[in-house]
Formats: C-alpha cells, sequence, structure tokens
C-alpha cells in the first residue's frame, strides 16, 4: 500500500500536465477548425509526390520574381 | 420548349451547353457554363491546383461577376479596411469574411493561391467560421487578395464587428477552457472519492485515507474556483443588485461543499465532499456550454448574411468618382450608379434613366422604368441603365434604415429568450435555501456535523442541474435537427409556437413564386421554326446580366451568332449577314407578363412573353398547410392582374394585392385578433411585417434584412421544410414536458427524504448525475427525427 503516496501524487502530475497541455492547445487556436487540418495532410501529400514545390517555395520564387 | 440535354459546367455543376465558354487546360478543355468559371478553371489549373477538382467534395460555387466590381471597391477604401487591420512586427494582418466554401478543398485552394501573392505571408483559412487570416510583409495589398479569391469563383467581404467577434472569441475559449478542466477534474475527484465511499479504509489505514482526501481536495478546488468562478460571480451580482438568481443556491452548495470538506479534513470528520462539488461545476457548465455554443452558432448565420445595402459607393466629386464608404455620403452628394447596382440611399435621378427592380421593396415582379427627376427609394437595384443620383439624406436616416433598426433590435432580443424558465428562477431559489436553512436548523440538536451531511444533500439533490439541462439540451437537439432539414432558428421561441398557428400569411414575388422570370408562351410572327429562333433569342441572352436574360439560360444556343451588342433597350447580333435583334414588345404584355419580341433586319419574328412563375412546390405546401388546419392567405404589393391567378392556381383562402408594407402590418394584426399567424416573406416590404407575426420565415433568396427579421430562415431555396416544422415543434416540446416533468418528479420525490436526513451527500451526487445523464439522453432522441416520419 505504500506505493499510493507516491503513485497518487505523480498521477496528480500526470493531470496537471495534460491540463497545461489542453490550455496550451486552446490558448494557440487548436480546437478553432477541426475540419481543415485533417484534410491538409493528404493535400501536402499530393503535392510532394507530384514534386511541386510546396507553398513556401512557391512564395519566395513569386517574390523573388516580382523585385 | 427546345430544351436538349447539357453538360454540367467542370466549375461548378450547373448545366454549360457546350459550345458555351470553354477553359483551356493542360488536360484538355473543360465546359464552362459562364465566363467566370470559366476563368476560375483557367487560373486553378495555371497555378498548378488542379488537384483541388480531384478532391473536393461538392460542387464550387458559381462566380458571381456581377457583385465582384463592388464587392472589390470595399478593399479600396481605407476607412472600411482599418478596424479589421492589426500590426505584426513585420507587417500587417487581415481578416477577412469568406462565402462559397463547400468543403477543405476550397480553404485549401485560396490559402495555396494567396500563398503566391507577393506581399503575403501567410494566409490561413478557417473553415469553420468562413474566415481568412491573411499576414503582410509591409502594407496589406487587400485589393489583391480579393481579386484573387474572386477569381477562383468565392466571395469575399469585410466581417462584422471585430471589437464583438474577438470578445466572444475570448469568451469561447474561456468556456471551453473551464470546462475542460471541470470535465477532468470532476472524474477525477469522483475517482478518489469512490475508494472513499466503498470503505476501502479501516481504521488503520488513517493515512491512505488522508491521502486521498488531500488528492481530491486537490483536484476539486480549481474546479470550484476557477471552473466554478462565474457561478459565484453570478450569484454575487444577484445578491448586490437584490436578485435571487438560480447561481445563488449553486454557489452556496458550491461552497459549503468545499469549506465543509476542508473542515472535515482537519478536524477528523466523517465525510469529504470535493467530488460532489466537482461534479456539479461540470454538469452545470455543460448545461452552459450547449447555450453559448447554440448562440454562437445563430450569430454566425447572421455574420454570413450579406448587406442589404451596398457598403461602398461612388460619389462624384467634379467629374471624378470616386469609391467611399456609404457611411461618408451626406444629403446633396452625387453617387453614380451603374447596372446591377443596388440604390444606396434615397434620392432623386438627376442624370440619366433606368429600369428598377423594385420587388424587394414593393413586391411587384415586372421591373420600372425611371427617368430624371424620379425618386428612389433605397434598396431598389438597377436593372438597365446608368444613372446619377443626388442623395437626399445620410444613409442612415433612409427608410431603409428604419426598418433595419427595428429588426436589429428585435434579432437581438430573441437571443436572449433561451433564458425564458429563469424566470422561474428566484421562486425555485427562495425554496431551495429556505429548506436547506430548515434542515440545518432540524437536525441541528444531533450535533452540527451530521446537521451539516443533511444540509448539503438537500442542496445538491435540489441541483437545477437537469432542470437547466432539461431546455437548452432539446432546444439544441432540435436546432440541430432542423438545421439538417434546411432551417435556421433564430429564435427557439417562434419554433416551439409553431404547432399553436392558426394561419400563414405569404408573400407572393419571391415567396410563394421564384421571384425570377421564365418563358410562359411564345408566338411566331413571321416565317421559321419556334426552335430555331429560340436559339437565337438565348445566343443574343447569352451574357445579359438583366434578370429577364435568366429564362433563356437552359436553352441551346445558336452559336452562330457574332458581334453581340446591347444597345441599350435591346441587344442585337449578327447571324450570317442579317441583324437579329431583341427589345421589349411592351404594348403586347398581357396582365401581370412582361413581352419580348424578336425582329430580324427590322421586322418582328417571334413574341415572348415571361412570368415570374410560382415555386414547384407551391401548391404542395400550401395544401400540406391547409390539412394541418391552417388558413393560406397571400399579400403582395404586386397589382391584381399577377396576383390573381397565383392565388388560384393555389386556391389560396384569401388574398389581397396592392399592399404596401404597412397594409400587410395591419391585415397581420387583424388576422392576429382571432388567432395566431405565421408570416412568410423574402423582401424588405415584408419586414415590418414578420417583426409583427407570431411566427416569421423568410426564404432562402430573401433579402438579407427579412432573413434578420425572421425567426425561422430557410438555407435551400425552396418551401419544403415549412410543412414539416410544426411536427418537428411538437416533438421538441414533448421532449421538453418529459425532461421537466422528469427533473422536477425526481427533485419532488428525493427532497423530502434529504431534509429528514435519510440520503447521504454522495448518494445525493449520484442521484443528481443519473437524473442529469437521463434528460441528456432523451434529449438527443430528438436528433433521429425526420421529417419523412410525420
Amino acid at each position: 500500500m505504500e506505493i499510493v503516496l507516491l503513485l497518487i501524487p505523480l498521477a496528480l502530475l500526470f493531470l496537471a500536465g495534460a491540463i497545461w497541455a489542453l490550455f496550451w492547445a486552446l490558448r494557440k487556436d487548436q480546437f478553432d477548425d477541426l475540419d481543415n487540418a485533417s484534410w491538409r495532410v493528404v493535400f501536402e501529400d499530393r503535392e510532394q509526390r507530384k514534386g511541386l514545390p510546396t507553398s513556401k517555395e512557391a512564395a519566395d520564387h513569386d517574390n523573388e520574381r516580382n523585385s | 420548349m427546345n430544351q436538349s440535354l447539357t453538360p454540367p459546367c467542370w466549375h461548378c455543376g450547373q448545366p454549360a451547353p457546350s459550345g458555351a465558354f470553354t477553359a483551356r487546360t493542360p488536360e484538355g478543355s473543360r465546359d464552362a457554363c459562364c465566363p467566370g468559371c470559366a476563368a476560375a478553371i483557367e487560373t486553378i489549373y495555371g497555378m498548378g491546383l488542379d488537384d483541388y477538382y480531384r478532391i473536393r467534395q461538392d460542387e464550387a460555387p458559381a462566380p458571381d461577376a456581377r457583385r465582384a466590381e463592388l464587392d472589390l471597391a470595399l478593399f479600396e477604401i481605407p476607412d472600411l479596411l482599418a478596424p479589421h487591420c492589426a500590426s505584426l512586427p513585420d507587417g500587417e494582418r487581415l481578416q477577412l469574411q469568406l462565402s462559397g466554401l463547400t468543403c477543405a478543398a476550397c480553404s485549401w485552394l485560396i490559402e495555396k493561391a494567396l500563398s503566391t501573392q507577393p506581399g503575403v505571408s501567410r494566409a490561413s483559412v478557417n473553415l469553420a467560421g468562413m474566415t481568412l487570416t491573411v499576414d503582410y510583409q509591409g502594407a496589406p495589398q487587400a485589393r489583391e487578395t480579393a481579386r484573387r479569391i474572386q477569381q477562383l469563383g468565392y466571395g469575399v467581404s469585410l466581417p462584422g464587428d471585430p471589437v464583438a467577434t474577438a470578445a466572444n472569441r475570448r469568451e469561447h475559449k474561456r468556456l471551453l477552457g473551464r470546462l475542460i478542466l471541470a470535465g477532468l477534474g470532476a472524474m477525477q475527484a469522483m475517482m478518489y472519492s469512490m475508494a472513499l465511499y466503498i470503505g476501502v479504509f479501516d481504521g488503520s489505514d488513517a493515512v491512505y485515507e488522508w491521502v486521498f482526501r488531500l488528492a481530491s481536495f486537490f483536484v476539486a478546488t480549481p474546479v470550484v474556483f476557477y471552473a466554478g468562478w462565474p457561478f459565484f460571480q453570478g450569484a454575487w451580482r444577484g445578491l448586490r443588485n437584490r436578485n435571487l438568481t438560480m447561481d445563488t443556491p449553486v454557489a452556496l452548495a458550491l461552497f459549503l461543499a468545499w469549506g465543509g470538506s476542508l473542515v472535515a479534513m482537519f478536524t477528523g470528520g466523517s465525510h469529504v465532499y470535493f467530488d460532489s462539488a466537482a461534479m456539479f461545476v461540470f454538469f452545470l457548465l455543460i448545461s452552459r456550454w450547449l447555450e453559448h455554443r447554440q448562440r454562437q452558432a445563430i450569430n454566425a448565420g447572421y455574420a454570413r448574411l450579406g448587406d442589404t445595402l451596398p457598403r461602398a459607393v461612388r460619389r462624384l466629386s467634379g467629374d471624378q468618382a470616386q469609391w467611399v464608404s456609404l457611411r461618408q455620403v451626406a444629403a446633396g452628394d452625387r453617387l453614380l450608379l451603374i447596372q446591377g447596382d443596388v440604390v444606396p440611399v434615397d434620392g432623386r435621378i438627376i442624370d440619366g434613366q433606368g429600369t428598377f427592380d423594385e420587388a424587394a421593396l414593393t413586391g411587384e415582379s415586372v421591373p420600372i422604368s425611371r427617368g430624371l427627376h424620379s425618386c428612389l427609394v433605397a434598396g431598389a437595384r438597377l436593372q438597365e441603365g446608368s444613372i446619377t443620383l443626388q442623395a437626399e439624406c445620410a444613409a442612415d436616416h433612409s427608410q431603409i434604415a428604419r426598418i433595419s433598426e427595428q429588426v436589429e433590435l428585435a434579432s437581438r432580443e430573441r437571443l436572449d429568450v433561451i433564458r425564458d424558465w429563469h424566470r422561474i428562477a428566484p421562486l425555485f431559489t427562495a425554496a431551495v435555501l429556505l429548506l436547506a436553512a430548515f434542515t440545518l436548523l432540524w437536525h441541528w440538536p444531533a450535533g452540527p456535523g451530521e446537521a451539516f451531511d443533511h444540509t448539503l444533500a438537500v442542496l445538491v439533490i435540489t441541483c437545477p442541474c437537469a432542470l437547466a439541462l432539461a431546455v437548452p439540451l432539446t432546444l439544441s437537439a432540435t436546432l440541430g435537427t432542423a438545421l439538417r432539414e434546411g432551417v435556421l432558428v433564430a429564435s427557439p421561441r417562434q419554433l416551439l409556437r409553431l404547432p399553436h398557428i392558426g394561419g400563414a400569411l405569404f408573400d407572393k414575388t419571391g415567396t410563394l413564386t421564384l421571384g425570377r422570370f421564365s418563358l410562359v408562351d411564345t408566338q411566331v410572327a413571321g416565317e421559321g421554326q419556334k426552335a430555331d429562333l429560340l436559339a437565337i433569342v438565348s445566343a443574343l441572352e447569352w451574357n445579359n446580366p438583366h434578370p429577364l436574360a435568366q429564362a433563356f439560360r437552359d436553352i441551346a444556343r445558336n452559336p452562330q451568332m457574332t458581334d453581340i451588342l446591347p444597345d441599350g433597350n435591346g441587344i442585337t447580333g449578327n447571324l450570317q449577314g442579317q441583324q437579329w435583334r431583341i427589345s421589349g414588345a411592351p404594348q403586347q404584355a398581357r396582365p401581370g407578363t412582361t413581352c419580348l419580341q424578336l425582329s430580324r433586319d427590322g421586322a418582328v419574328q417571334l413574341y415572348l412573353w415571361l412570368q415570374d412563375s410560382i415555386r414547384e412546390e407551391s401548391a404542395a405546401v400550401t395544401r400540406a398547410l391547409r390539412q394541418q388546419g391552417l388558413a393560406v392567405r397571400m399579400a403582395t404589393g404586386d397589382n391584381d392582374a399577377a396576383a390573381g391567378p397565383v392565388a388560384r392556381e393555389l386556391s389560396l383562402e384569401e388574398w389581397r394585392a396592392g399592399m404596401k408594407p404597412a397594409d400587410k402590418t395591419r391585415w397581420l394584426k387583424e388576422l392576429q385578433t382571432t388567432t395566431t399567424q405565421m408570416m412568410v416573406g423574402d423582401g424588405i416590404n415584408d419586414a415590418e411585417a414578420m417583426l409583427a407575426a407570431d411566427v416569421s420565415v423568410a426564404t432562402a433568396n430573401a433579402t438579407s434584412l427579412a432573413q434578420r427579421a425572421a425567426g425561422l430562415y430557410m438555407l435551400k431555396d425552396n418551401l419544403q421544410a415549412i410543412p414539416a416544422l410544426p411536427a418537428l415543434a411538437r416533438r421538441c416540446q414533448r421532449t421538453i414536458r418529459q425532461n421537466l416533468t422528469w427533473a422536477l418528479l425526481y427533485n419532488l420525490l428525493a427532497v423530502p427524504f434529504a431534509v429528514a436526513g435519510w440520503v447521504p451527500p454522495w448518494a445525493a451526487a449520484i442521484g443528481m448525475s443519473a437524473s442529469s445523464l437521463l434528460v441528456t439522453l432523451n434529449a438527443t432522441r430528438v436528433t433521429r427525427w425526420k421529417s419523412s416520419s410525420c
């Protein structure tokens, strides 16, 4: 039974961690749009397979051309 | 009518008669229905984003070329943009409102298209709110961003009041945070308490019992004081205003349970109730959360409604037209209006002439021609021609502004009615507090510890949890179901009134009828086949934004027509050396119709009669309503000749024509003296009557003013959902009644036992949770309702 004296504080620590993580996610707008993120994976995958530049590279390229 | 089978537009899925417009892509040519769609297809392929067409789950909206320029104008006026900009360390951030997004593929497409815009460092779309956030390096190039979005075929505008939106988001996040904390904390506290309740520890393990109690203290304290803070706040606010709210016993029970347990922990009392307190907070927060979500869904629906009046206008200074915001317009300003514009402010024509569609204002289905010195009312749409308008007043003094104000007021009030049942709160609260005090006094002789236990049990068992959940949960489920059926419920109270409605008053133009013209009759005047002549008409009218031209959209076109040019009163074109012209023929018009003539080198070949025709489902809908015992009537601003045939075809009980907005309201109020009335309409002229009606419904094609005025509005452009709504409302009412009965019955049965001291607080907490759960499950049954099952 002595192990309870260690496990309970440990469980409380885990709980504190979980709550901190959830609040972090909330602050970072992770719960704002649940549909979009799940699809983004599909698009980015297709892009990479086609060897297209990612959006960031494309933007840089465009900026160079325009400047 | 010659209507050949047409392939769908590659972009929007509408019929695209082949050869009309084609978009050239690396994968061959694609059929498009209009130049806008063709441009969108070419843009998307041009950027290498054609994956969009493979991944999307729904067809794209057809770009509306007519509105494009006006929408872009918004982004040229710094005054309008400023509230939506925020500065970043290395640039600015702009918030925009999008429309027409159908799935995640749309948001991907927009983000991609913007990421190649020079100066844009990041673009992210929120699909749920249909908002777009763009970060710029340096000054925002809003117009270019808007233009790109439009090119893809989506609508873009400025979002609503940024301060209110931000405040709303903050509240939403805070509440979600509280809910998460309460949920996690309550589960944990329950877990620790279970061990205590089932008596794992006998006297020898006192130290473990102490550890478990301490652990539940640690998890329950933030739940009570952080997550439960709104209840303390509410109770305090209530007390300061000398008002008993539901929050008062809740706050008292929370504080007693928490404080009492703390005392028991240190004095070696028999029980701690940290878990009861935490569960209590969790269940109450769920109910708050549901209410909040409901309000948000309704608000978001409103935010997406378009503006009734344009926000940007062309003001003339000298000969130069300049875009300014409508708010800057003062009496005496000269404004330039071109085809497709909506009159932004009451005024007088000082130059030019045009045809105006005033259907939204008067209900008249046929456009009216107005010339020099005629007065115009804000809200009318210029169909043809271009004019200079002299404003007679500032925009917020127009006639329409007065109606808007009333509507805004009504819609704001509406959001609070969910809390209707809170009126019984003070009575309920007073009763609970009296009972608790009585229990405390009664059991005092047995010792303060026991008296405290029993008082707490009374407070927990009388918790209005189930009572608080009963109404919001059921409404939330019902509103969700209604949304699935294509009806947005802005006023739950109006929905609940539906089963007791005695009569329905319909508007005609745009409500019982389509609000747009279709071909009803033709007469060949020269030689030639009707089908060939219609193909010529269709070719001439193809790219004409005039509402009459829509009647020919689905007719196959003669592809050899060239040199198509509008000439003021008609359109001419060249076909194999002969000049064809289509123009109005008012002398041939029959009552309620508009007549056009097609001529070849000046000789009339074909007469065409067009009419605003009755919706396909109108007959079935009015019949279904009659079967439910409603008296179906029609009030229209249109003339007798146009209204009569409609009323006869739908065999309406009674109808009146030539009604001004005030007449409609008066008639409605007259009818209301005998029985409650539902008003169904679409125009600005219906708004006043809708506000007065017991239940008001706006159609999907309605002006945004009418939609705001309505308690319910249709999201699909048909009336089919209306007859099913009373059944849904009845179902909702029945569930609410069941839930309330159960919650009250449980309280009434359990309270005597609690007062007598036969219920330990932990049993009270379990009973309370079970009761809430039952109510929740019963409410979710409403979501399984289907319109076909009634």
